[in-house]
């Protein structure tokens, strides 16, 4: 064996021209390789991060059927009970309910369609990084001071149902001619109203998409006028008061949605303790489906019909989008080394041909034709070995650089993959994977690659190739 | 110029007319305005029947089609939640009013195809911006007679630069005693769609303000059989003189 490396050693050395530019060749296919595909890693983290935290989570509780539909009376209802048993698991870090709905958003004369979204501010922080999507004012802490509406007692009802009456005479009256005051059955009917869904005690804070309040030209402070629809089906309008805006990096999001605190938005729509979504973040991203089916089984002892999804069940396009690129990656990454590889077949080649002559003496002193496969394929893994130390110390470098700094892309504009905002620098993700896959992945194809110039070489005939020479 | 294009007439009209002899038209425009005439104010119970929830709402209900921008107005009058509530649409434009906060509302008429108050009914079907007298074509397929009604069934097609939204639409209407009724209203989203999309069915003749009229008007969705909405008239009175001030958004205050 030691031989052999000292044979194969002094043969390398012999051209040393050519052996440092079979070399190189091997050394930047490995180099980029491991750079390409830390930085694939890093955009696939980023999609994934994106996704995971700046909007889904690591997974979503629903009603069964709320994420075909998406009705406001699709609600889990009992939330609070529901949340408490899902934060008792040890494996879940946080987890955060939302509701969702839409609404006409109006400041003097601008009106914009809306879409509402109601958070748990304290929870909301540890599972996705809403509250670091602030560009002004400040993020939401505490409820707004807001009576709990009540059903109407027998008597009330009975006064509903005769104002109703009189309403309609009032209207027939009216169309007659007469003139009737109608402002004490609106009062009184204001009154039963006060009781079903009270107001606020002050405006409740929202935080405004930052494109949404540039539209509406709210600034932090303003009042802004909400006609939505409860769940009861009964059209309403509330003022409420600018607390701040985000910029999430959708434009759809960027544009239309108003932040409220969930317990604001469960009184604005009449949906006490309840929620449209769970939102949860786990310990670890790799484990969630596991930890999926655990949650499936803690969520099966209630009454009513949930799901449970992970993040890549509710967003499988991203999870598309991640193999696709993975996909493309691979296919360019064995271009490389496909090219890398004809290149050590051509020097091998060529240096067996040159030493036809020494080849056959050897040959004729007595070394087997397998010997002299060996000796072609040590050569051949002692150029690929020290081209790939090279490699790696330059995907290393090339790799931990962008690792740490990152590729800046701002100047190709804002960028959002899939409806994710991301960052404007592509960082790229170093793995012990991507560092070992090309190295091994070079090494097969080195030794392929020696085979046919080691056969060759094995078949030379001892004493044609002396004489030839 | 004026006489020829007064012969083009002539010559446009013995065409239409000696490819159908029967006024469709004229039919359907009369039964579409069964409930409105010129101007109507009527009082009518609305019941939402859906799989989420049931409604039951008491509107007043005036419109005026005297000029040529349609008015129309809708307060409810019932229950205590939705007392007060107004929906102004006239022409192009809709506003919405909720008296509790005294705050109007003005909405895009990008709004008209979504339901209204969580009904089956669209705010188009309520505001009637989409004129079934006017912008379709005209065929009839099928006339019988039942009792002392005499049927017909007519298939409207849109014409082609029409803005509408069905495909094709199949009205049933009789006639008696010289007036022109309607009976069923299928909506079909394209026209060689084997099922409609939604059903309208008037029933319930009564007499209102001395004319006879159906008083119940009930849309059921295909897909969803056992959801409907049902309008059911208490009170109508055709042809009053409307003002003008009804219809603006100083009769919210």
């Amino acid at each position: 064996m030691g031989l052999f490396i000292r044979l194969a050693w002094r043969n390398l050395l012999r051209n040393r021209k050519r052996s440092t530019v079979t070399a190189l060749g091997i050394t930047l296919g490995i180099g980029f390789c491991i750079t390409t595909l830390a930085i694939m890693d890093g955009l696939s983290h980023d999609l994934i991060t994106g996704t995971t935290a700046g909007q889904v989570g690591h997974m979503q509780i629903h009603q069964k059927d709320y994420l075909a539909k998406r009705q406001l009376q699709q609600t889990i209802t009992n939330n609070a009970e529901l949340l408490q048993s899902v934060r008792q698991n040890t494996q879940i870090s946080a987890a955060a309910a939302r509701i969702y709905s839409f609404g006409y958003l109006s400041k003097e004369n601008k009106s914009v369609g809306v879409s509402l979204f109601g958070v748990e501010p304290e929870h909301e922080k540890n599972v996705t990084t809403l509250a670091e999507q602030m560009t002004s004012g400040t993020f939401l802490s505490n409820p707004t001071p807001w009576p709990l509406g009540q059903a109407l007692n027998d008597e009330q009802k009975r006064l509903d149902e005769q104002l109703t009456a009189q309403a309609v005479a009032e209207a027939f009256a009216e169309l007659d001619g007469l003139f009737l005051d109608n402002t004490s059955t609106q009062q009184q009917t204001n009154q039963l109203i006060d009781t079903l869904a009270p107001l606020p005690d002050v405006p409740p804070k929202v935080i405004l998409g930052v494109k949404l309040a540039k539209n509406l030209q709210a600034d932090v402070g303003d009042i802004v006028t909400l006609l939505y629809e409860t769940s009861l089906g009964a059209q309403q309008s509330l003022q409420l008061e600018v607390a701040g805006t985000s910029r999430q990096g959708t434009d759809l999001i960027d544009r239309t949605r108003i932040v409220f605190h969930l317990q604001d938005l469960q009184k604005l729509l009449q949906l006490p303790d309840q929620s449209h979504e769970i939102a949860i973040k786990t310990q670890d991203l790799a484990n969630v489906s596991l930890l999926r089916d655990a949650v499936s089984d803690t969520i099966s002892a209630q009454k009513q019909e949930l799901s449970v999804q992970t993040w890549s069940q509710l967003r499988p396009d991203i999870l598309a989008l991640i193999q696709s690129n993975q996909a493309l990656m691979g296919t360019l990454v064995f271009i490389i080394f496909l090219i890398a590889g004809v290149g050590v077949m051509n020097a091998m080649l060529v240096s067996v041909m040159e030493r036809r002559k020494e080849l056959c003496l050897l040959k004729a002193l007595g070394l087997k034709g397998n010997n002299v496969v060996w000796l072609v394929t040590v050569e051949t893994l002692m150029l690929t070995f020290v081209a790939s130390i090279a490699g790696l110390i330059m995907g290393i470098a090339l790799g931990s650089y962008l690792q740490q700094y990152g590729w800046d892309i701002s100047q190709f504009g804002e960028f959002s993959l899939a409806g994710v905002g991301m960052t404007s620098a592509l960082k790229a993700k170093l793995t012990l994977d991507n560092l070992l896959t090309p190295v091994v992945v070079m090494f097969i194809i080195a030794l392929l690659a020696a085979l046919y110039p080691a056969l060759s070489a094995a078949r030379l005939i001892p004493a044609q190739g002396m004489r030839s020479a | 110029m004026k006489q020829l294009a007064f012969l083009f007439l002539c010559f446009a009209s013995f065409v239409s007319a000696a490819k159908t002899d029967l006024p469709l038209g004229k039919w359907i425009d009369s039964a579409e305005r069964i409930l409105r005439a010129q101007t109507s104010a009527s009082v009518l119970k609305m019941n939402i029947n859906k799989a989420e929830y049931q409604r039951d709402f008491t509107l007043l209900v005036l419109t005026d089609d005297r000029d040529e921008a349609q008015k129309v107005m809708v307060r409810m009058l019932g229950p205590a939640l939705w007392r007060g509530n107004m929906t102004l649409k006239v022409d192009e434009r809709i506003s919405f009013f909720e008296p509790r906060n005294k705050r109007t509302t003005v909405m895009s008429s990008s709004m008209l195809a979504s339901s209204w108050m969580g009904s089956h009914f669209s705010n188009d079907d309520l505001m009637r911006e989409t004129d079934l007298a006017q912008h379709y074509a005209y065929s009839a397929q099928k006339a019988w007679d039942k009792d002392t009604r005499n049927y017909h069934l007519v298939e409207l097609t849109p014409l082609p630069s029409a803005p509408v939204v069905w495909g094709k639409v199949l009205y049933t209407l009789y006639i008696e005693e010289g007036r022109v009724y309607p009976e069923q209203v299928t909506y079909f989203r394209r026209k060689d769609d084997p099922k409609p999309e939604r059903t309208l069915t008037y029933s319930d003749i009564k007499n209102m303000d001395g004319m006879k009229v159906p008083t119940m008007m009930e849309m059921r969705v295909t897909d969803k059989p056992d959801e409907y909405t049902r309008m059911h008239y208490q009170k109508i009175k055709f042809n009053t003189d409307l003002a003008a001030s009804k219809f603006s958004e100083q009769a919210f205050l």
